[in-house]
């Protein structure tokens, strides 16, 4: 997305409409996440109405889940990773940049159906099932929406886009790194949720 | 080019640290609340989350 977001902001005729495109697409990405962290919430809501007595169970099957993704990134089990490698149109770029921007922000945002290049993503989603508040949930997963929006505002800060991508492509070098942070905070949910359960 | 032994034993150590202290830190943070605050931090554990899984997905090749 860096490759698209960041050219249709560099590429606008005033700075005004290049952060009207960026406004676009974080307006689009937040609505995106926020309609999967709802329709999360309304599953869990659903959920426990009619089960609420499995609840402590449902935190322990969500810790179970973290613990099999951290070693599923540690490498010694292998667990189904459900995403699709489809991509965004690129001919929506080609016609009125500021709604291609809101269109990309809102298919991205969804989260489900893009690339999940981590598993953080599908823990977040099952913790947004265990809130069981669509709004709360809704909220809890704007945070999806906003960190895929924060990296394209910083990038697209710099004058020229060859600038933004060649700091995605360093970035993109740590990815053992990143990995790394990735079992921290599935390790660190799958506590959070042991210790929820025990206590209740 | 294959990574030397004593950066893979390093890279090993650090990982199994940095988990560790993941770990203790959520069980802290559990202990140390009360369970009145149980939902609240649902929802704090579930926006860190999704918003690591935002920037991550953005910087990912």
């Amino acid at each position: 997305m860096v490759g698209t977001i960041c050219p249709m902001v560099h590429g606008a005729r005033t700075k005004y409409e290049g952060n009207k495109v960026l406004l676009m697409y974080s307006i689009g990405s937040l609505a995106g996440a926020a309609l999967t962290g709802g329709a999360a919430g309304v599953c869990g809501a659903l959920l426990f109405s009619r089960f609420g007595s499995y609840r402590p169970l449902a935190s322990d099957l969500a810790a179970f889940l973290c613990i099999l993704y951290v070693l599923d990134e540690l490498g010694f089990i292998r667990l189904p990773h459900p995403q699709s490698h489809k991509r965004v149109p690129a001919s929506w770029r080609l016609g009125n940049h500021q709604r291609a921007a809101g269109s990309y922000g809102l298919a991205l945002g969804i989260g489900v159906g893009t690339p999940i290049p981590f598993s953080a993503f599908y823990i977040a989603v099952v913790w947004c099932v265990l809130i069981g508040n669509p709004v709360v949930s809704a909220l809890a997963f704007l945070g999806f929406g906003f960190g895929r929006a924060l990296p394209l505002g910083l990038l697209s800060r710099f004058e020229t886009v060859d600038e933004a991508a060649n700091l995605a492509d360093s970035v993109c070098w740590k990815l053992p790194l990143i990995h790394f942070l990735n079992e921290c905070s599935l390790m660190f949910s799958a506590s959070v949720l042991v210790f929820n359960a025990i206590r209740s | 080019m294959p990574m030397p032994v004593t950066c893979v034993v390093l890279a090993r150590k650090a990982t199994v640290l940095g988990i560790t202290l993941s770990a203790s830190l959520g069980a802290t943070m559990c202990l140390l609340l009360p369970t009145a605050l149980q939902y609240t931090h649902g929802f704090f554990v579930a926006l860190f989350l999704a918003v690591f899984s935002g920037l991550t997905t953005v910087i990912s090749p």
